[in-house]
């Protein structure tokens, strides 16, 4: 008798267990939503196309794209009760042709409604932090990728917030340059981006809200500053001063394109 | 209670029972191999593919089998003829001789440290290494042999049991002969010279001369830029730049992707063990490290796809004691124990 009882109420305690966690399960699905980033680029008026001598800068330079890298960091999501959703995390993307897997960047978020949109064009301080010896990268060392955006004065940090780099033509001379970005004699030197505003958007549970940001490469040497590529010459890595204008410039290089809900 | 416990040792007995059947035959048991240094884990991804893992029976087999001319045909031919063991398993020759005598036209490579590595060959024709082995083995120019030939050798000369030790199947395959090689050559690690002990583990017998120290700032700054492509750690960056050897340069990567902006590029050498692995370059065209020097710092040539992280304006002159400076520095990189094994 004892034996079916035990064996009565066994089966029942896990038969409330398996529906309790079936709904617990289930209950946490039905809030998660989708976000996903994609980071596209023009310059100016134009689509980036690399290796062609098709743009000009304010400058006076006729110039062509070879390179670009950067990462983006400390997104943030401002939903409609004024509240801000952090998403702790970093992106690296990589734009010269055939590393088009960087381009898109997919989390979960919670299902709402979202109006705005922040981040970060470099690393934030957890993503960067000064190292010596042996110890452990800020992030992931699996990475060639990452590991090659190394910054040579690691009491600053550890990577190049942005390798964009290029060649321009002066006079009869063709000349490279290379906006590097990165934290340099104490100077931080990433970009915050302010709240991207965007419609009302709701996302619902499984679906997917699309953000298409468009980063315009000409801003860094156009606007507000002309970032004359002849004043800084190619190593610009420890001039803070050139640090300065991109830094300056790059504060209003991002758009939001559009965003959409994929059901 | 007995009732339960029956029934879990029957689903025990059942489980355990189907592991039996799946798994491979009681013999292949390899011992997974261990580096015999330490790899400073930050600056060192490690590329080993999830069907090759490195066993000590693997490497030993790879070992074998790279110094061994039963790959080649006529057996003329082995790795080594090329691949020396003592220079780094790069070759001092500007060529090296291949079937029949006939001259490559490529440097040998260093094959250190290729498990940091993720494309092979000089114009990145492989994206593997077991890819880059078999295709040696049936080059026209290297060992002219068809693989046929090259297992019937193998189980002629008894290779049977080593693959089964090594891969659990005395079935010899191209296939099995590639992932032996390439286990051998990813144990070929070299991360203890001179820089490796001053600057990862912090050991004060290794410390830099006022020279080293002048030229690894150098190699550091923005005037010698050579970091931005030889990365520090591995030496390299497992990318591919035009660095300016020619105002009309070769195909290179171009010949492989079929693309105008990789023409001239090629992968950038790693500089360990650089001072002993001269001449230099895809065609070994400086031989010495003064010549590369002279290079970067007066010579470069502009074309198209030359890198930006290159000074376009002919080079980064250098001064005669900056030169010798970087070429200090470069001589840290020296793994004399590696080179000793
Ligand atoms: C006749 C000389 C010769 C022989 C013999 C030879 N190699 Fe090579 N090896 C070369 C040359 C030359 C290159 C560069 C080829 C290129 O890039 O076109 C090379 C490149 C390589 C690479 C690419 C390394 C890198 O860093 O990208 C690998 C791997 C390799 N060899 C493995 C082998 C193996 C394994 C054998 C024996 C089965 C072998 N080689 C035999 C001359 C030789
Ligand atoms: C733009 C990228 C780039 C920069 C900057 C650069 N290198 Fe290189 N380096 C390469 C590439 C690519 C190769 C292989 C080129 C070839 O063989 O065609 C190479 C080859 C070499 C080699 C010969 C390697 C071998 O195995 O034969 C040495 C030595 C070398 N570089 C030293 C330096 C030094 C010193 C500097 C700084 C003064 C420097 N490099 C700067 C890309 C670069």
């Amino acid at each position: 008798m004892k034996a079916i009882r035990l064996n009565f109420f066994s089966i029942l305690t896990i038969l409330i267990f398996f529906s309790f966690l079936y709904s617990g399960c289930n209950k946490q699905k039905d809030e998660t939503a989708v976000l996903k980033v994609i980071f596209d680029h023009k310059v100016k008026d134009r689509n980036l196309e690399f290796y062609k001598f098709i743009y000009k800068a304010k400058a006076g330079y006729p110039y062509k794209i070879v390179t670009l890298r950067y990462f983006n960091s400390d997104f943030e999501l401002y939903k409609d009760d004024n509240s801000i959703l952090k998403l702790d995390t970093f992106h690296y993307r990589e734009a010269d042709k055939a590393h088009e897997y960087t381009r898109e960047m997919i989390l979960d978020i919670p299902a709402g409604t979202y109006n705005g949109f922040s981040f970060i064009h470099g690393l934030g301080d957890k993503y960067n932090k000064p190292i010596k010896g042996t110890e452990k990268h800020s992030l992931p060392n699996t990475v060639d990728e990452y590991l090659d955006m190394y910054w040579p004065w690691q009491d600053d940090g550890q990577y190049h917030y942005m390798k964009y780099e290029g060649e321009y033509i002066a006079g009869n001379d063709t000349l490279s340059f290379k906006l590097h970005m990165g934290p340099t004699n104490g100077n931080k030197n990433y970009i915050t981006i302010d709240k991207l505003p965007f419609d009302d958007t709701t996302v619902n549970p499984g679906d997917t809200m699309v953000i298409t940001l468009v980063l315009d490469l000409n801003e860094f040497i156009e606007n507000p500053e002309t970032y004359d590529f002849n004043k800084f010459g190619k190593g610009i890595m420890k001039n803070q001063e050139a640090q300065d204008i991109l830094k300056k410039n790059g504060k209003n290089a991002y758009s939001i394109k559009k965003v959409e809900i994929l059901k | 209670m007995k009732k339960a416990l029956f029934l879990l040792a029957l689903i025990f007995i059942f489980f355990s029972c189907t592991n039996n059947d799946t798994s491979v035959s009681k013999q292949y048991n390899p011992t997974p191999f261990q580096f015999s240094q330490q790899i400073p884990e930050r600056d060192f991804p490690l590329y080993i593919p999830a069907d090759n893992p490195l066993t000590v029976e693997g490497v030993e087999l790879g070992k074998d089998l790279f110094a061994n001319k039963i790959l080649s045909v006529d057996n003329e031919l082995s790795c080594t003829s090329c691949h020396n063991p003592d220079k780094a398993f790069a070759s001092n020759n500007r060529f090296d001789k291949g079937y029949k005598g006939k001259l490559m036209t490529k440097n040998t490579m260093s094959l250190t440290n290729l498990i940091f590595n993720k494309y092979f060959g000089w114009e990145g024709s492989h994206s593997s290494l077991e890819e880059a082995i078999l295709s040696t083995i049936e080059n026209k120019d290297e060992f002219h042999e068809n693989w046929d030939n090259v297992i019937v050798k193998l189980l002629d000369a008894g290779y049977a049991d080593k693959f089964s030790k090594a891969f659990g199947t005395d079935d010899i395959t191209p296939n099995l002969v590639a992932k032996a090689i390439a286990q051998y050559l990813r144990s070929n690690v070299s991360v203890n010279s001179k820089f490796d002990r001053a600057y990862y583990f912090e050991d004060s017998s290794a410390r830099f001369t006022p020279l080293e120290t002048k030229g690894y700032e150098l190699f550091l700054s923005e005037k010698g830029d050579c970091f931005h492509c030889h990365r520090v750690g591995p030496f390299f960056d497992n990318r591919f730049h035009n660095n300016g050897l020619d105002a009309h340069p070769e195909k290179g990567l171009a010949h492989v992707t079929n693309e105008a902006s990789d023409i001239g590029k090629f992968k950038t050498g790693s500089l360990r063990n650089i001072a002993i692995t001269a001449p230099y370059m895809h065609d070994g065209r400086f031989k010495t490290l003064k010549e590369v020097l002279d290079f970067y710092s007066d010579h470069v040539n502009y074309s198209s796809t030359l890198d930006p992280n290159m000074n376009h304006e002919g080079g980064i002159y250098l001064e005669e004691d900056e030169k010798e400076a970087i070429i200090a520095f470069l001589n840290t990189l020296t793994d004399e124990k590696y080179l000793k094994k």
